[in-house]
């Protein structure tokens, strides 16, 4: 928008109201009626200082004009609002990528792949460069938190025999010198979960190529709606561990 | 025109000329003074503090549109709770406006 004579004034009106996001539009609206007045002044043919004095004159004391919008603009419920829009756009962005892109997979993976064609040291060798193994690959890029680091879930893999492949990273926080034992096992603690049967990992492996690391369930019935990962928190079992 | 009267009906005033057609925040301001004979006067900037608390309460609903000579208005448009809101209000002023006649017009006083 131009900068005009009128700037000051709205800007008097604006330093009232904490909640920004809507300061946007509440200039655009006042200032689109300072301009309509100002207009009705110069038809009348005025002098352009005194217009500009009619016209603020006319509007009302800013402050007074803002404080009573920053009462309706209250910033706790326009937060709370924002709040609740990302929350339930992230819910959405996850829920498609966990279910929706399933079917994709689903329909897609079975066909191309067999438990005979994974290769643990071929697949990582392959891992990006081979089109069939990219069809069934996908990121999920789920992050869950430990105490002390943070794993990344980040492809799934699915054959014709009901395997599935989950490809995770560990980032151990603050271990330069390795001290903490490399092979923690998530093996235990995560269960895949379909419909109502419940599936521990059958085996996991550990890889040099990039720290990555694979579980495997068995089994896994290909017809299904709904596909959960859950995982217990370790934090506690780990220090019995290093003690 | 005594303030004090504007506040008790500026919400009916302004919702019911709303509900006639989208208005912007000077056309309402306009179209208050030539239909009141410019009995009511508002303070150009008091109106929007009233057409926000509006909005918040769900009574309007709000559009920008830009007219052909570029000018950019912001338009307030009456709902269905609104309209609701402009029954009752109306059957309010109705109410008022008995009562005041009523002790305007009695002559004989029971209580003496």
């Amino acid at each position: 928008m131009n900068s005009n004579e009128f700037d000051d004034y709205i800007k008097n009106v604006l330093n009232q109201i904490a909640f920004v996001f809507e300061h946007k539009k509440i200039k655009r609206e006042l200032m689109s009626h300072l301009l309509d007045l100002r207009d009705e002044y110069a038809e009348q043919g005025l002098e352009n200082l005194e217009i500009t004095q009619r016209v603020i004159e006319d509007m009302g004391d800013p402050i007074a004009i803002g404080k009573e919008l920053n009462q309706i603009h209250h910033p706790i419920i326009g937060w709370l609002w924002w709040i609740s829009r990302i929350v339930v756009v992230t819910m959405l962005i996850y829920c498609i990528l966990f279910v929706g892109s399933k079917f994709v997979t689903h329909q897609l993976a079975n066909r191309f792949v067999s438990d005979q064609d994974f290769d643990i040291n071929q697949f990582m060798w392959g891992l990006g460069d081979s089109e069939r193994i990219a069809l069934l690959n996908q990121d999920l890029a789920l992050t869950i938190n430990l105490n002390d680091g943070i794993l990344l879930i980040d492809r799934l893999i699915q054959t014709q025999e009901g395997t599935i492949i989950l490809l995770y990273q560990e980032n151990h926080s603050f271990d330069i010198f390795q001290l903490k034992d490399r092979t923690f096992n998530l093996r235990t603690y995560a269960q895949l979960h379909v419909g109502d049967e419940i599936f521990v990992a059958q085996s996991d492996g550990l890889l040099t190529y990039d720290h990555w690391r694979i579980l495997i369930y068995k089994n896994v019935p290909l017809e299904y709606s709904q596909l959960e990962l859950k995982y217990k928190q370790v934090s506690e079992t780990f220090e019995k561990v290093l003690r | 025109m005594d303030k004090n009267y504007i506040g008790v009906g500026s919400n009916l005033l302004i919702l019911s000329l709303i509900s006639r057609k989208d208005m912007y925040g000077y056309e309402i301001i306009k179209n208050l003074e030539l239909l009141s004979e410019n009995v009511f006067q508002f303070k150009e900037g008091t109106l929007y503090p009233i057409l926000h608390r509006f909005e918040n309460l769900g009574y309007v609903k709000s559009y920008f549109k830009t007219a052909e000579n570029n000018k950019e208005r912001k338009y307030y448009q009456i709902t269905k709770v609104g309209l609701k809101q402009l029954e009752d209000e109306k059957a309010q002023w109705e109410i008022f406006k008995a009562s005041v006649h009523r002790v305007l017009d009695t002559h004989h006083y029971e209580f003496e």
